[in-house]
């Protein structure tokens, strides 16, 4: 830091006002952006998603879900919902705007989809910092309950709602169906230590017979 | 080299008093030429020490234990993250540590923290090897003053060339990386991997300032708009923390781990750190730390 030239010395700065949580779904299936509920912060920082592009003994490549709690599980000697309750004690206290951002894949999983540009997730995050997010309409995801905004400086719209970039609408509620079952049941580990609001803000999970 | 065992603070409680030269708070340039003596690694193109860690070039977190006591016990989340280590087998491994560093040269140095004033802690880094020093150089803070007649309050003890006996000192192998709360040691062995450096302080910190402070800690980046607004980037490797917290048109506050007060974000850490792993093919196993700078200050 003493070396870098836009850097901050001392390394302080005030509350945030905005919190981005970064994933790189490699499924396609979270919205490229998304603003939270503190409940929902909760739940997504204790899940502390990402998915990965693992290759198989057969050179397959196929997307594998990774949930590390608090971003950083293996640093935590205490229990992650600890954490998870100071941030969301922290957020409702400075009312902070806490955002779900998908830089990994939009218009299918790794392999049909693509990654989402760059550009387009910069100017997502220039939006939410500038507060252009602020007052505009949002739809909500039916699956996950995110809030997706339906227009965004720079971004075309159909990207926002992840649905409308893949070819096949059904395939994608059955994925996204797998992916909220993915996070169900690895939160049931913390699920005892947390309140019933936080465990609802996390996907619907339709059992199917 | 100026041998500076006569400045140098009193290591007797930690048994390191022994040392055969203890080289302490030497600058970047020398601990830079202290390696390349050594053997321990070679100077790349752009100036910097490039070291190849050896048999680990990343941390292992199935030897990364705490020492159950009367801080942890009932405190800590046991399980397969935090693994429960014996306080006697503790203190006897650590014997045998300070044992296997007694006739060696050993480099200290006194570095901190906590950019927040209020929730500073001092480090003390004594290390086998002068690039872990140099390591400990760039990447923690760096005391204005240094008061070598106090002990500070953590201590940390790297070894790369020791090997535990898992049979007889109740380690999984022969490496290891353990937290001892009661005594604020960081014992660490058998690899010379420097993150397990780094992210021992971050496993204490993220103990003691929410447990005890109420601080929120968090493994986050960290940035702040031209209108002083602050915000906080949360991300697995691979999903864009460092790129999209690099920003232009906002400053740095940290790339890695903060912490969260009642009303201010502070970086734990001075550095930067880039794992470069593999970045050329004639590398293999580097583990090149991109702020390394020969002779940086």
């Amino acid at each position: 830091m003493y070396n870098i030239g836009n850097a901050v010395i001392p390394s302080i700065g005030s509350s945030p006002k905005n919190i981005f949580f970064l994933t790189a779904d490699a499924f396609g299936i979270l919205p490229p952006i998304s603003k939270l509920s503190p409940e929902q912060a909760m739940y997504y920082f204790i899940s502390g998603y990402t998915a990965k592009v693992a290759g198989t003994e057969a050179g397959v490549t196929e997307p594998k879900a990774t949930f590390s709690a608090c971003f950083g599980e293996a640093f935590l000697p205490l229990n992650p919902v600890t954490y998870a309750k100071l941030l969301g004690n922290k957020i409702r206290e400075h009312q902070v705007n806490v955002w779900l951002v998908n830089t990994g894949w939009s218009g299918g999983p790794y392999g049909t989809g693509k990654r989402i540009r760059l550009k387009y997730t910069r100017a997502m995050i220039t939006a939410a910092l500038n507060g252009e997010l602020d007052n505009i309409v949002y739809n909500e995801h039916p699956v996950f309950n995110l809030m997706m905004p339906v227009t965004c400086p720079n971004v075309p719209d159909q990207l926002l709602d992840p649905k409308n970039t893949w070819a096949n609408g059904e395939n994608y509620d059955e994925k996204a169906q797998n992916l909220a079952t993915l996070f169900t049941s690895n939160f049931e580990q913390y699920a005892h230590f947390s309140s019933p609001e936080v465990i609802n803000a996390g996907p619907n999970v339709t059992i199917s017979v | 080299m100026r041998n500076r065992t006569n400045h140098v603070p009193d290591l007797s409680y930690i048994g390191l008093d022994r040392a055969r030269n203890i080289y302490f708070q030497l600058t970047p340039a020398e601990l830079v030429e202290e390696a390349l003596k050594r053997d321990e690694g070679v100077l790349a193109d752009n100036g910097a020490l490039a070291i190849d860690t050896g048999e680990f070039t990343g941390r292992s977190p199935k030897d990364r234990f705490i020492v159950e006591d009367e801080i942890t016990k009932d405190t800590v989340w046991w399980g397969k993250v935090n693994i429960k280590f014996d306080a006697d087998k503790f203190d006897a491994l650590l014997q045998k540590v300070t044992d296997y560093l007694t006739g060696r040269d050993i480099f200290v140095r006194d570095s901190c923290a906590c950019a927040n004033e209020k929730y500073h802690i001092d480090i003390r880094v004594a290390t086998e090897t002068a690039y872990q020093n140099l390591f400990v150089h760039h990447l923690f803070l760096r005391p204005e003053v240094i008061n070598i007649s106090t002990n500070p309050e953590w201590t940390i003890i790297a070894a790369p060339g020791f090997k535990a006996d898992p049979k007889v000192d109740g380690t999984r192998q022969h490496n290891f990386s353990i937290i001892n709360f009661s005594k604020k040691i960081i014992l660490i062995g058998g690899t010379g991997y420097t993150g397990e450096i780094k992210k021992g302080i971050f496993s204490v910190l993220n103990f003691i300032l929410p447990h005890e402070k109420k601080v929120l800690s968090m493994h986050c980046s960290a940035n702040t708009g031209p209108k002083g607004d602050t915000a906080i980037f949360f991300g697995l490797s691979g999903t864009g923390k460092t790129t999209l917290s690099a920003d232009p048109d906002r400053n740095l506050i940290g790339d890695d781990e903060h912490g969260w007060s009642d009303y201010t974000i502070f970086n734990f850490e001075g550095g930067c750190y880039a794992k470069c792993v593999d970045l050329t093919a004639e590398k293999r196993a580097a583990d090149i730390r991109g702020h390394t700078i020969w002779g940086a200050a």
